[in-house]
């Protein structure tokens, strides 16, 4: 990795905007940047889908003219975003992680997108997925691969997301949440990924799975340009200024630390943490909610009817070109009592009313974010192993409440670990600024996984 | 396999009787690749109907609210 190339891609958003307008470095350079790097290394990673480059320097030179002549549109005037290829970009493909057969041009912007544009965005790449990010990976796309080691998968469903942010690629990148999808994949590769309040990112134009359970939200290199994305996502200021600890008292729900599945790595990484905390004088108290322990199957019971009324159709159309496994579920959800899908959903409010009396006496509550380091491929969602990567993101999805998903350290394997925080409605902004306080205990660097690669420039651009 | 929540485990008739009844045709092969998890997915509903869930409604906030889902 050449010095000057690393040094760029892995800057701070607000130090790039810095740049931009002392005339150091242009949106269009970055962006020329960017996209050199992606023709470099991804095809060790396969993060990226074809097709967004001439739009991208299009949107950079836009960008730098507007700088130019004094039109400043923030904090992401000209910064490089990843977005995940099922939402929608006016005149471009949307993929859907998933066979072409089913990729179709999007008529206009999804509502996150036209609010990303206000804000000055460079859309510079569309991510990968798995397939309609629903667990599964489509062969005709293929796995994302960990910018840590390339063996491993960087999780799903939003991992061409969390590979672009680890790797340099992008800037930021729009991930979307249904059971942990924005949260697994940002531990995997060692991001911040942050699922926000049920409804605070806009979906109009969003490849839907789930409409009580879907969520949208950034994933980035640190606190503070997740903290930039998730403003551009929303057409507000977001603030990630580090929240001073002292004085915080933070709940760690127990049950999911010491859970079975929970490595010691991962357990070590949460004590370092919760070290952290407590040596900045917070407050560390175990706490258990009831319930946690049902919530991957209560979760599925919501998905899997929702989405086989949602994407049904695909079974008529070419159930040849989807993923076993997203065949499977898809005829799953036709398949399932309506009395449990409604049990499920009363067991959310249940559930979401023991996290608040929780939240009550708390900032926020801690958990692992997985309980594992990356595997080599992800587990399909509907058995043990989906249970176990679901474990900690799941809850949250159910009862609607921002999750914010950091780094704490690496594990015996030598790959990140993650740290999560939970808390009440709409204590997004205050999570990031929590999250913020605590980020510079576990600088993890650039992951050193992936290499250059001949065969990345295919298909690309 | 697991029973379901009347004790009686989920088998491919079953799955393809409710598929059916959904509006899926499916043929007997792939109802029973699938009737293992929907025995499952059967006994976590029984799970979850033991929980004390009072009168905690289906629908509202996904957090529920204090007045009718078991409060603060």
């Amino acid at each position: 990795m050449a010095g000057a190339d690393a040094d760029i891609a892995f800057r701070s958003i607000a130090a790039l905007g810095e740049d931009y307008r002392r005339g150091g470095l242009t949106p269009t350079a970055v962006a020329e940047a960017c996209l050199e790097r992606i023709q470099r290394h991804d095809g060790s990673l396969n993060a990226i889908a074809p097709g967004l480059a001439a739009e991208a320097r299009a949107e950079a030179a836009r960008a730098e003219a507007e700088l130019a002549a004094g039109r400043d549109r923030g904090p992401l005037h000209g910064i490089p975003v990843g977005i995940k290829d099922l939402v929608d970009i006016a005149g471009t493909v949307t993929g859907f992680g998933s066979d072409p057969v089913f990729a179709a041009r999007a008529a206009r912007d999804a509502a996150m997108v036209a609010h990303l544009r206000e804000a000055g965005a460079v859309l510079i790449a569309k991510t990968n997925l798995l397939e309609f990010a629903y667990g599964a990976v489509n062969p005709r796309v293929g796995q994302t691969n960990n910018p840590w080691d390339i063996a491993r998968t960087a999780g799903g469903s939003s991992g061409g997301s969390a590979a672009a942010v680890a790797a340099g690629l992008c800037y930021a990148a729009v991930g979307t949440d249904t059971g942990g999808s924005i949260r697994i994949p940002a531990a995997y590769c060692g991001v911040v990924g942050l699922k926000p309040t049920y409804g605070l990112v806009p979906l109009a134009g969003v490849s839907m799975l789930s409409w009580s359970l879907d969520h949208a939200g950034p994933m980035a290199r640190s606190c503070a340009d997740a903290a930039a994305l998730l403003g551009g996502l929303t057409g507000t200021s977001v603030d990630a200024s580090p929240l001073p600890l002292r004085g915080l008292r933070f709940g760690l729900i127990a049950s999911l630390r010491d859970d079975d599945a929970t490595t010691p790595g991962v357990r070590a990484g949460m004590d370092s943490a919760c070290a952290v905390l407590r040596d900045a004088g917070a407050a560390i108290e175990e706490v258990e909610i009831e319930g946690l322990a049902e919530t991957a199957e209560a979760l599925l019971h919501v998905l899997l009817p929702e989405t086989s009324v949602i994407l049904g159709r695909l079974l008529d159309e070419h159930p040849e070109a989807l993923a076993e496994q997203t065949r499977a579920q898809l005829e799953l959800g036709f398949a399932l009592p309506a009395t449990a899908h409604v049990r499920a959903q009363q067991f959310r409010r249940f559930l979401g009313q023991r996290f608040l009396a929780a939240l009550a006496r708390y900032d926020a509550l801690l958990s692992p974010g997985v309980p594992w380091e990356a595997p080599a491929e992800d587990p399909a969602i509907d058995g043990a192993e989906g249970y176990g990567e679901m474990l900690c993101s799941a809850p949250t999805n159910l009862c609607g409440l921002p999750s914010l998903v950091l780094p704490c350290g690496r594990g015996e394997g030598g790959m990140p670990v993650s740290l999560q925080l939970v808390g009440p409605p709409h204590s997004d902004e205050r999570l990031l600024r929590i999250g913020a306080a605590l980020e510079p205990a576990f600088p993890l660097g650039p992951p050193q996984g992936y290499g250059a690669s001949l065969s990345a420039a295919e298909g690309f651009g | 396999m697991v029973a379901g929540p009347d004790g009686h485990q989920v088998n491919a008739s079953d799955v393809q009787t409710r598929a059916r009844a959904a509006g899926l045709a499916l043929d007997a092969e792939r109802a029973a690749v699938l009737a293992p998890i929907c025995s499952a997915l059967a006994e976590a509903d029984r799970r979850l109907g033991a929980l004390p869930m009072g009168e905690s409604a289906a629908a509202g906030p996904p957090w529920g609210s204090a007045e009718r889902d078991g409060g603060r």
